[in-house]
C-alpha cells in the first residue's frame, strides 16, 4: 500500500516538475513551441486523471461519502476535458466544459457538507456560521470589485459576459462551500485521518478558484512564465492526491 | 499472620455507610495496595491485597485462627453485607507488601532460637542489595516483622497491635534482635526472583459472583455501540476491521467468553466470574476501539457518537441500580479522558 503511494507521489511531483521546467526554460534562452508546452501539460494532467480514477474505484460504495468523491471526480474530468479542447482550440465548448467542472465540484463539496451536518448530525455553532457569513459577503464584495463590475461595464459581446459572470459566480460559490467545508472539517474531525483528505480536496479546490479569479481579473492578461498554469496543475494534483489517500483509506 | 496498619483511608466505619460492592470495585480499578479490614467485637478479619488482587485474607477472634482465604474473606463479605461490622482500609507502601508476601508464600532460609544466631551477620544479609527480606521473631505474647527491600531497611510491626514503625535508627531492630530472646524466622530472596512468584488471586465473595445478567447488558451495549460506529458510514469495512484487530489482541478471558460473529458479540461461554474482570474487560475493550477510531475519525466525532450511544442505553438501565452504578465505569468521561 505504502508503495503504490510512493509511486503515485513520485510521478505527480515529477509531472508537475517537468512543467515547471519547461516554463522556466525561457529564462535560459531555450525556446519551445506553445503546442509542445500544453502536450507536455495535457499529458501530465492525464496522469493524474489516471490515478484518480484506479483509487477512486478502491472507495467503499458503502460509504456515505462516496458520492461527494464521484462528483469531485467527474469535476476532474471535465476539468481535463477543458484544458484538452482548449488544446484543440475549440473555446467556446473548452468555457462550457469549465464551467461544469466547477458545478461538479460544487456539488461534491455540496454532498459532504450535507452529508456530514445531516446524516452525522454535526452541526456548526452560531458564531461558527456567524463567521461563514461575514467572510461570504466580504468575499462576494471583493469579487464584486475585481471582476462582476469590470465585466459587466466591459464593451465584451454579451456572450462572453455571460460565460464570465458565471465563471465569476461559480468560483465564488465554490469559495464558499470551502469555507464551510474547511469549518465543518476542523471543527468536527480535528486530528483524524480523514480530515486530512477533505483538507487536501478543499485546499486544491480553493486554490484552483483563487488562482484562477487572480490571474484572470486581477493580474489580467499579464504573463510570467505561465506562473497562472503552474498553478492550477499544482492545484488540479493535489485534488488528485486527495482522491487517491481517500481511496488508500478504504484499502483495508 | 496479621497485618501492619498502613495510612489510613478510613478507620473503623460502620459498614451500613460503605457500598461494598463500589468499594471492592474501587480497589480492583485502583489496583490498590493494602490491607481490607473487617470487625466485629472481637472478631477480626484482614485482607491483604495487592494491585488489587486480593493476596491472604485471615480471620483471628483475638490471636486465634478461626478462618482463612476464601472462607474468611465470605465471613467479611456477610458481616459487612449484614451491616454488623466495621470497616477499615489501609494504604500500604508496595514494598512493605512484598516484603509480607515473601513471609507469607515462601519458606525460611532458617529459623531457630535468636541465640544461635549473629545478629549483625544477618542484619548484614538483609541489607544486601538486590535482596528481598524479611524477619519474623516471635518473642512470649509479642509477634515482630522487619521488613526490608533492594538493601533498605522499611521498618517493623508488631502483630499485638499492628502499628507500623519506620524506625529510621535501627534502634528497635537492634535492640530485639541482642536480646538473644525469642525464636527467630528468616526470609530472604533476591529481587528478581521473587518477581517470577505466582500469587494466589482469591474473590471478593459473593459480591463477584452471578455475573451472567452483568454480562449479558454490557454485551448488548457493546454491539450497540459498534453497530452505530459502522453505521455512521465512514470507513465502515474499515471499523470492522479495527473491531476483529482489537478482539484478536484481547487476552483469553474476551477470547474464551465471547464470539465475534458479523460485528455483533455472543457469548460463548461465561468464564468470567467477577465484577470487577467484566466491567474491566469491557471498558478496555472500549477503551481500545475508541483510541483506534479516533486516529481515524477525530475526537469530537468519536465523543458525540460515544456519548449518543451511551446516553440512550443509560436511559434503559438507569432504574437498576447495580447497572446504573457499572454503566458509570463505561461513562464518556472515563471512557475517552
Amino acid at each position: 500500500m505504502e508503495k503504490g503511494l510512493r509511486v503515485v507521489e513520485v510521478s505527480l511531483f515529477l509531472s508537475l516538475f517537468v512543467v515547471i521546467l519547461l516554463s522556466f526554460l525561457p529564462l535560459l534562452n531555450v525556446s519551445i513551441s506553445n503546442q509542445i508546452y500544453d502536450f507536455v501539460y495535457l499529458l501530465a494532467e492525464i496522469v493524474g486523471l489516471l490515478f484518480a480514477l484506479i483509487y477512486a474505484l478502491k472507495i467503499d460504495k458503502n460509504q456515505k461519502l462516496w458520492l461527494g468523491w464521484f462528483f469531485i471526480l467527474l469535476g476532474l474530468g471535465a476539468y481535463f476535458l477543458k484544458d484538452l479542447l482548449n488544446f484543440l482550440d475549440q473555446q467556446n465548448l473548452s468555457g462550457i466544459l469549465g464551467i461544469l467542472s466547477f458545478i461538479l465540484s460544487f456539488v461534491g463539496i455540496l454532498i459532504f457538507i450535507i452529508f456530514i451536518s445531516n446524516s452525522l448530525r454535526l452541526r456548526l455553532t452560531f458564531n461558527e456560521n456567524f463567521l461563514l457569513v461575514i467572510n461570504a459577503i466580504l468575499l462576494f464584495i471583493l469579487i464584486l470589485q475585481v471582476g462582476l463590475l469590470p465585466t459587466l461595464l466591459s464593451k465584451d459581446p454579451l456572450w462572453d459576459k455571460v460565460i464570465s459572470v458565471i465563471y465569476l459566480l461559480g468560483n465564488y460559490f465554490i469559495l464558499v462551500v470551502f469555507m464551510i467545508l474547511f469549518l465543518t472539517v476542523t471543527t468536527n474531525f480535528w486530528g483524524g485521518e480523514i480530515a486530512r483528505n477533505y483538507y487536501l480536496l478543499a485546499l486544491g479546490i480553493a486554490l484552483l478558484s483563487v488562482a484562477s479569479i487572480i490571474f484572470s481579473y486581477v493580474l489580467g492578461s499579464y504573463e510570467l512564465l505561465k506562473l497562472d498554469k503552474i498553478i492550477y496543475l499544482g492545484a488540479y494534483l493535489v485534488i488528485v492526491y486527495a482522491i487517491v489517500k481517500e481511496g488508500l483509506m478504504h484499502a483495508v | 499472620m496479621k497485618f501492619p496498619k498502613g495510612k489510613p483511608i478510613y478507620e473503623d466505619t460502620p459498614s451500613g455507610l460503605i457500598n461494598l460492592k463500589e468499594l471492592v470495585a474501587w480497589i480492583r480499578m485502583e489496583k490498590f495496595d493494602g490491607v481490607l479490614e473487617g470487625k466485629i467485637s472481637d472478631i477480626r478479619t484482614q485482607i491483604l491485597i495487592t494491585e488489587g488482587e486480593p493476596r491472604k485474607a485471615f480471620t483471628y477472634k483475638d490471636s486465634e485462627l478461626l478462618l482463612q482465604d476464601d472462607e474468611a474473606i465470605d465471613s467479611f463479605v456477610t458481616d459487612a453485607m449484614m451491616r454488623v461490622s466495621c470497616i477499615s482500609l489501609y494504604n500500604l507502601e508496595e514494598r512493605i507488601i512484598k516484603s509480607i508476601l515473601l513471609k507469607l508464600f515462601s519458606n525460611p532460609v532458617l529459623n531457630g532460637d535468636l541465640k544461635i544466631f549473629d545478629p549483625s551477620g544477618i542484619i548484614d544479609k538483609c541489607l544486601e542489595k538486590s535482596n528481598i527480606s524479611h524477619l519474623n521473631l516471635i518473642l512470649d505474647v509479642n509477634n515482630f516483622h522487619f521488613l526490608f527491600y533492594n538493601g533498605k531497611y522499611l521498618g517493623y510491626y508488631n502483630e499485638k497491635d499492628g502499628e507500623f514503625i519506620e524506625d529510621e535508627e535501627k534502634i528497635g531492630l537492634i535492640q530485639n534482635l541482642n536480646s538473644k530472646m525469642g525464636y527467630l524466622y528468616f526470609y530472604n530472596m533476591p529481587i528478581k526472583d521473587f518477581e517470577k512468584l505466582k500469587f494466589p488471586s482469591l474473590k471478593f465473595g459473593e459480591i463477584e459472583k452471578n455475573v451472567d445478567f452483568l454480562i449479558e447488558t454490557l454485551i448488548e451495549f457493546l454491539n450497540q455501540l459498534i453497530t452505530t460506529y459502522v453505521n455512521i458510514g465512514i470507513y465502515p469495512d474499515r471499523v470492522r476491521k479495527i473491531v476483529e484487530k482489537i478482539f484478536s489482541s484481547q487476552n483469553g478471558l474476551m477470547k474464551d467468553s465471547f464470539i465475534l460473529v458479523e460485528d455483533q458479540f455472543m457469548i460463548r461461554q461465561n468464564v468470567i466470574s467477577s465484577w470487577y474482570e467484566a466491567v474491566n474487560l469491557f471498558s478496555d475493550f472500549i477503551k481500545n476501539l475508541n483510541g483506534e477510531l479516533v486516529k481515524l475519525w477525530g475526537k469530537k466525532l468519536l465523543n458525540e457518537k460515544y456519548t449518543e450511544v451511551y446516553k440512550n442505553y443509560y436511559e434503559k438501565i438507569k432504574n437498576h441500580p447495580e447497572l446504573s452504578n457499572l454503566f458509570s465505569y463505561l461513562s464518556p468521561e472515563n471512557i475517552n479522558s
